[in-house]
C-alpha cells in the first residue's frame, strides 16, 4: 500500500482514511456483536471493544509501514 | 450450576485476554515498524541548473528560444548585437596590418645594416636596427592575438547553451542590455534529475549508500525507481547564527521536546516511467529498502 494518498492537491498518510474506515467498521460490528450477546460473555466490554478496534485499525496499516 | 459459572467467568476472562494481547501485540508490531523503516514525505525532485552568463556585455538583438523550449549543445540561446565586436575585428586587423608592415621594414633595415661596413655604420647602429626589428616582430605577435581575441568576443557574441536541456523562465527580451557575467537564462540540464530525500536524523541509521529507494510523485500513480547515491555530511546548525558582532547567537531552546532536524539523502533514478513528466520542485514521498543481502 502506498504510504500516502492524495485528496484535491492534498497529500495525507493513508492511516487517516483507514482510521475513518475501521472507526466504520468498528461502529457496525458493535452492534452485531451487541445483538449476538457476545458482550455478556466478555470480562470487561469497554476494554474488549477498544482491543477490537486497535486489532482492526493495525491489520491494515502492517501493509504500509512493512 | 457452580462448575457452568465457573467455566463462564474463565470464557469470559479468556476471550477479553486474548482479544487484548493480540491488540497489544499488533500495535507495537506496527510502532515498530513506523518508526524502525526509512521512509520520508519530504522529498524533492532536483535538477542541475546552468544559469547561462555572456561572455560579453552589449545590446541583445535576438533570442533564438521560446520559453521551456528543449535546446541541443552548442544551438545559439541569444544574440547580443555584434556590430561592436565586428569594428573591434577590423580595427585590429587594421592594426596587425601595420605591425606587419612596420616588422618588414624593421627587418629590411637590419638586413642592410648588417650587411654594411663598419665605416658605413657604427656598431651601436647594426644593434640597434637588430632589436628594433625583434620588437617589430614581437609587437606584431602581440597584434595577431588581440585580432583572435576579437575575433573570439565575436564569437562569444552568440551566447550558446553549454548542455542539452530546457530553457526555463525566460525572463531575457530583445533589447535588454545584459553586461558579461550577467545571469539572464536558466538552463535546466537534461537527464541530471536526482530526488533529494529530507530525512529525520534518527533515520539516518537505516539508510546505506546503494539502498534501493522506490519514490511517487505527489498525486499521481508513478513510481520512480532508484538508490541511494549519497548522505549529506552538512547542515546549518540553527539554533546558532553568528550576530553582527560575530558573536554566538544560540538559539534558547526548550528543553523537553527537540525537533529532529532534517538530512538530504540524494537518491539517483535509475527509472522513469513513461509518460512522467519530471519537473525539478515536485514532491514525492522516498521509501527506502534495505539492500537484499544485508536483510
Amino acid at each position: 500500500m502506498p504510504l500516502d494518498l492524495t485528496l484535491f492537491g492534498i497529500q495525507m498518510p493513508t492511516l487517516l482514511p483507514i482510521f475513518v474506515v475501521c472507526s466504520v467498521m468498528q461502529i457496525l460490528l458493535d452492534r452485531v456483536m451487541s445483538d449476538a450477546g457476545i458482550y455478556q460473555h466478555v470480562w470487561h466490554p469497554g476494554l474488549f471493544r477498544t482491543a477490537v478496534f486497535v486489532c482492526l485499525f493495525t491489520l491494515p496499516c502492517l501493509f504500509i509501514y512493512r | 450450576m457452580n462448575h457452568t459459572t465457573k467455566v463462564a467467568k474463565l470464557i469470559r476472562f479468556s476471550l477479553t485476554f486474548l482479544v487484548v494481547s493480540l491488540a497489544i501485540f499488533l500495535g507495537l508490531m506496527l510502532w515498530n515498524n513506523y518508526m524502525n523503516s526509512a521512509w520520508t514525505r519530504d522529498g524533492r525532485v532536483r535538477a542541475d541548473v546552468v544559469m547561462i552568463a555572456p561572455d560579453v556585455g552589449g545590446l541583445v538583438s535576438r533570442v533564438a528560444v521560446v520559453d521551456n523550449q528543449e535546446v541541443h549543445q552548442g544551438d545559439i540561446v541569444y544574440q547580443i548585437d555584434p556590430v561592436r565586436f565586428e569594428h573591434a575585428l577590423h580595427e585590429a586587423k587594421a592594426l596587425a596590418q601595420t605591425k606587419k608592415a612596420q616588422y618588414a621594414m624593421k627587418q629590411a633595415q637590419s638586413k642592410r645594416r648588417s650587411q654594411a661596413d663598419n665605416e658605413t655604420i657604427s656598431a651601436e647602429n647594426r644593434d640597434d636596427a637588430f632589436y628594433d626589428a625583434q620588437i617589430a616582430h614581437a609587437q606584431y605577435e602581440e597584434a595577431l592575438t588581440k585580432v583572435e581575441t576579437a575575433q573570439l568576443d565575436l564569437d562569444r557574441a552568440s551566447v550558446r547553451a553549454p548542455s542539452d536541456g530546457w530553457v526555463s523562465n525566460l525572463l531575457l527580451r530583445k533589447g535588454d542590455y545584459v553586461q558579461a557575467g550577467d545571469k539572464r537564462i536558466a538552463l535546466i540540464t537534461k537527464g541530471s534529475f536526482w530526488v533529494y530525500g529530507y530525512f529525520e536524523e534518527h533515520k539516518l541509521s537505516l539508510i546505506h549508500v546503494g539502498d534501493p529507494a522506490d519514490m511517487r510523485i505527489l498525486g499521481t500513480k508513478y513510481r520512480l525507481k532508484g538508490h541511494v547515491e549519497s548522505i549529506a555530511r552538512g547542515i546549518s546548525d540553527r539554533d546558532n547564527v553568528t550576530d553582527g558582532r560575530l558573536l554566538a547567537n544560540v538559539n534558547p531552546i526548550f528543553t523537553w521536546v527537540r525537533l529532529a532536524q532534517r538530512i538530504p539523502v540524494r537518491i539517483h533514478i535509475d527509472t522513469v516511467p513513461q509518460g512522467l513528466i519530471l519537473s525539478a520542485g515536485m514532491t514525492c514521498s522516498v521509501s527506502i529498502s534495505k539492500t537484499p543481502k544485508r536483510r
